[in-house]
């Protein structure tokens, strides 16, 4: 299994071949066995025959188990490259390009995507060098006995293996795109209603929109219907054409004095290489879904994030040596003028240009209502989303950590979870951040301990446990500034409430921005600087939400 | 898995219909191949002994171009009878879903969606491909035995036995490989999970700088040997099935080599042997193939069918105008969970009443307004409205006395308007202006265009839609009960006061799931849920 990759797809190359060969060859040695048997020759002229026969028998499945191990092991050592490859292409946009993107389906269709690659090799490419093998030496063998029956078998060949791969194919996925693809699919507004069948039952309209929704389901099935009748033409084209070349092999064979013998032989041979035709058609079958995949997982490489090219990293601006913390301030990080937003748009609040300082072990408040792009903030503090224009000072972007309401907690065990943070990180590290996020005695109460599973999405824990573990494993990664982004939200009032109490404590080891609208929040924080993001008044989305919002302290 | 999921026949007509028509089909094609073999043996004797051989050719080329016509039409009948199927289950799937009297759960996830959407579209492998290979791997193996037995008795008997012991070593295989692929599919799976673990965590691994190539190489190298080690196992029995008949075709060939040498038969029967054996094996090789291709595909009907089988509420009783609410010993226990996920002692909820309804996460508060609906049947104890249990209640009656506001208002494609007309159809633009503006979205355009996906509103302005939705339900003045779930969640506190306070000046019965103080507050009572037992506490 050392040998390298190109070796061994050869491998499974030729295997295959001698599969499909074995099979033909199986079938014109039994065709010239039974043909000579009837000349009645001594029994020992036919030993040979008979050998081959059994032997072709064997090497056919022998051959195919065979292939089937190696090219199986080739697709996927393949298939780590392209996951690699689709893990590349959206690292490189996360999160700004993936913002219009519903996460979970894309991780799906990606995951399917990948597997889907690897029929290329397995369905299609074998299929078609073995059939082109197989081909080969039937026309050969063919030529050799009658000339005009190779030829006759070898334009038959052509022809048809042309009208397969180029004339006949069937119209694409219906999905080509993964960005794009969704919404034109009429399945989507299937979707929708799916999504809103709770509000729609509670509201007593369900009857009628179902009948939006089945008149989507009849515009699907006759989509599909249009292309029934292209189903199945490969397979008629094959036996057509076969029927055309027997007919011609037979009077060939009929107008030519050829031994008794051999007339099995190249009668059977139109049959055989019919079987031949029939894999070609088989693995055609594959190609559109395939090459949708492949198309999909390419268009991960074209999304687009201003600012954001392939090969460069964003928030280079920050960090550098001129901005480092001046001599004599303590200034951990500055905003200058700061305007942030996705795709190069400003967002509402966020227009102005902003500036701040915080100082090494203070609290800098950032408030503002809904929408006015504070979480966009803290991305462009974790250097995630380059500025619009403007810049950030101060500490490189990798020192700063964040803390956002519902943090994703992978589906494995604790310590694992920590691990993201510090893969080198020992039990005692652990156990010490664990403590200081408040959930050291509940770790500690489980059987399983750091090695409990947390379920999906971490189900198993309540949401204040899930915060806490995510809050320990930013304390375990080495950042000196915490980015609190509405870390209490969607927690009950107690839990929040000792939450909050151990995020205070993190000071003056850390240095925090706290994003928030509650007041809970601000209280506790009251005597830091505060930055608030205003909606400005003639920005579409605020008339309320502006006076609101300068209403406020 | 069962070969065919007996409840989609049942369900389909278009199954059944399907099933008929390729039966007649395979029989056809059955014919036709024994014929083929029929003329092609005739052929080659005719060359052989120099007779004039055209017209046997020319009926040769017929027969395959019928057979080319049938497998045609065989396609096309396949691909057209799985739109149907496909078609007939998504109606049915959509009525089922929108039917107000269904009970249980309302199905919401994103794998329903998916199974509307193109999930159903694996059938395809299933329906237009395993079925029909299914009908010829029975019917096709059977004719061409008959056909042998015809010509030559001892090639049909060597077929007749081998064909049922390719079958027997296929199931021995399967026996003594199933123990050790079933331990391996559940370490495969976890190992499978790992790239889209990668993928959801991206942004995480992101942040923490966690490069993942690394790990996704070792994984996937880890994730190849243990597929490897199966797959050995798992192609053997392919391996068996080839084999065994490989060797039964050419130990009819052989055999029939050596009759024909001492002349007990002819050329004609003999090279009929040899042309037709094969094709009695064939099916069952292609079967292997079709499987492959229909597992996904059942999986699905499985699924389809599963949700297919809740039942119908069957209340008929008019609810009473404000009626007082009793809940009595009510439990909710989720299939397959040791703790119920809800659990009431007893609470009456008088007409009018403001009651908050706290407790942690997981205590049960959204599955109360749920049990409330009439989406979540109780597992024990009963809910009274006035003097009728819930499900006596017209379901759909009953949800007309109710407006409600979920965690995440669910919105269709359309304008914000539309959307919030869901609370009254016939309400004029200044009655959603005002119920918009009361939920605090008066920044919010009513014509601003919402697309299927719900993206272009933040979570606040769509919980505020969702808000204004029910204001316009309440005023209507059909819905005497108001439920709200966290609805608050996401404003400001100003915009929460602002909120509340129309809330407060609803002349209904009000029901508001809240964790924020502010809420609580201003409620007249709390129902406190906790996981295990419930106490109630009076508030002002």
């Amino acid at each position: 299994m050392r040998r390298t990759r190109g070796a061994r797809t050869a491998l499974a190359t030729a295997l295959a071949a001698g599969a499909q060969v074995a099979s033909v060859a199986l079938l014109l040695t039994s065709g010239w066995l039974v043909v000579r048997a009837a000349e009645q020759p001594p029994v020992l002229y036919l030993l040979v025959a008979v050998t081959s026969v059994r032997m072709f028998g064997v090497a056919r499945a022998a051959l195919r188990y065979a292939e089937r191990l190696v090219s199986h092991d080739v697709a996927l050592e393949r298939a780590v490259e392209e996951r690699v490859r689709a893990y590349r292409a959206l690292d490189r946009v996360a999160p700004a390009g993936l913002a219009g993107l519903r996460h979970g389906e894309v991780v799906q269709r990606v995951v399917q995507d990948v597997e889907r690659t690897q029929d290329r090799l397995l369905r299609i490419r074998l299929p078609w060098v073995s059939a082109a093998a197989t081909t080969t030496l039937l026309v050969a063998v063919t030529t050799w006995l009658l000339p005009p029956v190779g030829l006759v078998l070898g334009a038959q060949a052509l022809v048809v293996a042309g009208l397969v791969r180029w004339v006949l194919p069937r119209r694409g996925d219906r999905s080509g795109d993964l960005t794009t693809g969704h919404e034109v699919r009429l399945g989507g507004r299937v979707t929708e209603l799916a999504r809103c069948a709770p509000d729609l039952l509670a509201y007593g309209s369900s009857r009628a929109r179902a009948e939006q929704a089945h008149e989507v389901v009849d515009a699907m099935a006759r989509h599909d219907r249009a292309g029934a009748g292209r189903q199945g033409r490969g397979t008629a084209l094959v036996l057509a054409s076969t029927a055309v070349s027997l007919v011609a092999v037979v009077l060939l064979v009929a107008g030519a004095s050829v031994p008794g013998s051999n007339v099995g032989v190249l009668v059977l041979a139109p049959l055989g290489l019919a079987e031949v035709l029939e894999s070609l058609v088989e693995a055609e079958r594959h190609r559109p879904d395939v090459d949708a995949a492949q198309r999909r997982l390419a268009s991960l490489d074209r999304i687009e994030v201003a600012g954001v090219d392939a090969g460069s990293t964003c928030g280079a601006d920050g960090g550098e040596g001129d901005d480092a913390d001046p001599a004599g301030t303590d200034e951990v990080l500055g905003l200058h003028d700061l305007v942030v937003g996705w795709a190069g748009r400003p967002t509402p609040g966020g227009s102005t240009g902003l500036t701040a300082t915080l100082r090494h072990g203070g609290v800098l408040l950032v408030t503002g209502p809904s929408g006015a792009g504070k979480s966009t903030l803290a991305a462009t503090l974790l250097g995630l989303l380059p500025p619009v224009s403007g810049r950030v000072s101060g500490i490189d972007p990798s020192r700063v950590g964040l803390l956002a309401q519902d943090e994703t907690v992978l589906d494995t065990t604790i310590r694992e979870n920590l691990r993201v943070a510090d893969p080198g990180a020992d039990e005692d590290a652990m156990t010490a951040v664990l403590d200081r996020a408040g959930l050291g005695a509940f770790v500690r109460s489980l059987p399983d301990g750091l090695d409990t599973t947390v379920g999906e999405s971490g189900s198993a824990l309540s949401g204040g446990e899930r915060q806490r573990l995510a809050l320990a494993r930013l304390l375990l990664a080495e950042h000196d500034v915490l980015v609190l982004d509405e870390p209490t939200e969607h927690l009950d009032a107690p839990t929040a409430a000792a939450l909050l109490d151990d995020l205070a404590r993190l000071v003056p080891t850390y240095s925090l921005v706290v994003i928030t609208h509650g007041t809970a929040v601000v209280e506790r924080f009251a005597g830091a600087p505060r930055l608030h993001l205003d909606v400005p008044p003639d920005d579409h989305r605020a008339t309320v939400g502006a006076a609101l919002a300068s209403g406020a302290p | 898995m069962k070969p065919l999921d007996p409840r989609l026949v049942r369900r389909s007509r278009a199954v059944r219909r399907h099933l008929v028509v390729i039966v007649g089909l395979g029989l056809a094609t059955a014919g036709l191949l024994v014929t083929q073999a029929w003329f092609v043996a005739g052929v080659v004797d005719g060359l052989f002994v120099g007779a004039a051989v055209a017209t046997t050719a020319g009926f040769l080329g017929l027969v395959l171009v019928a057979r080319g016509l049938l497998a045609w039409a065989s396609s096309s009948a396949a691909a057209r009878a799985s739109t149907t199927v496909r078609s007939e289950l998504r109606h049915e799937l959509v009525d089922h879903l929108l039917d107000p009297r269904r009970t249980g759960q309302v199905p919401q996830s994103a794998r329903f969606s998916a199974m509307l959407d193109g999930g159903l579209d694996r059938l395809d492998g299933y329906v237009a491909r395993f079925l029909p290979q299914v009908v010829l791997t029975a019917l096709v193996p059977v004719a061409v035995v008959a056909a042998l037995a015809a010509v030559d008795v001892l090639s049909a008997v060597i077929v007749v036995l081998t064909v049922p012991l390719v079958v027997v070593f296929l199931v021995l295989v399967g026996l003594v490989t199933r123990d050790r692929l079933d331990r391996r599919w559940g370490e495969l799976g976890r190992l499978g999970r790992h790239f889209s673990d990668v993928l959801d965590g991206i942004v995480l691994f992101k942040v923490f700088g966690r490069d993942q190539e690394r790990g996704l190489r070792e994984n996937g190298r880890r994730h190849r040997r243990a597929t490897m080690e199966s797959l050995r196992t798992a192609f053997l029995s392919s391996l068996v099935l080839e084999l065994f008949s490989t060797l039964s075709v050419a130990i009819v060939a052989v055999s029939t080599g050596l009759r024909l040498v001492d002349g007990s038969i002819d050329l004609r029967t003999g090279l009929f042997v040899i042309v037709l054996a094969p094709e009695a094996y064939l099916p069952l090789r292609r079967l292997g193939t079709a499987f492959h291709d229909s597992v996904d595909g059942a999986t699905v009907a499985t699924e389809a069918m599963d949700l297919l089988e809740a039942g119908r509420a069957s209340g008929w009783a008019t609810p009473p105008d404000r009626p007082r609410i009793v809940l009595d010993g009510l439990q909710v226990r989720h299939a397959g969970r040791q703790e119920p996920s809800l659990r009431i002692g007893r609470e009456v909820i008088e007409p009018g009443e403001f009651v908050a309804v706290t407790g942690a996460s997981g205590a049960g508060k959204s599955t109360l307004l749920a049990v409330l609906l009439g989406f979540v049947q109780p597992t024990a104890g009963r809910v009274l409205v006035g003097e009728h249990e819930l499900d006596q209640l017209d379901v759909e009656q009953w949800r007309r006395r109710i407006a409600w506001v979920p965690q995440v208002p669910g919105l269709l494609a359309g304008t914000v308007a539309d959307n919030v007309r869901l609370g009254d159809p016939d309400a004029d633009d200044d009655q959603v202006l005002r119920a918009l503006r009361d939920a605090g979205a008066g920044d919010v355009d009513p014509g601003r265009v919402i697309d299927e996906s719900g993206r272009s509103l933040s979570a606040g302005e769509r919980r505020r839609l969702g808000i204004a939705r029910a204001l316009l339900r309440v005023r209507t003045g059909s819905a005497d009960l108001l439920l709200l779930d966290e609805p608050t969640a996401g404003l400001d506190d100003a915009g929460e006061s602002a909120v509340l306070g129309v809330l407060c000046a609803l002349d209904v019965t009000v029901l508001v799931v809240s964790h924020r103080p502010e809420t609580v507050h201003v409620a007249e009572r709390e129902i406190v849920l906790a996981a295990a037992a419930v106490s109630t506490g009076a508030q002002r």
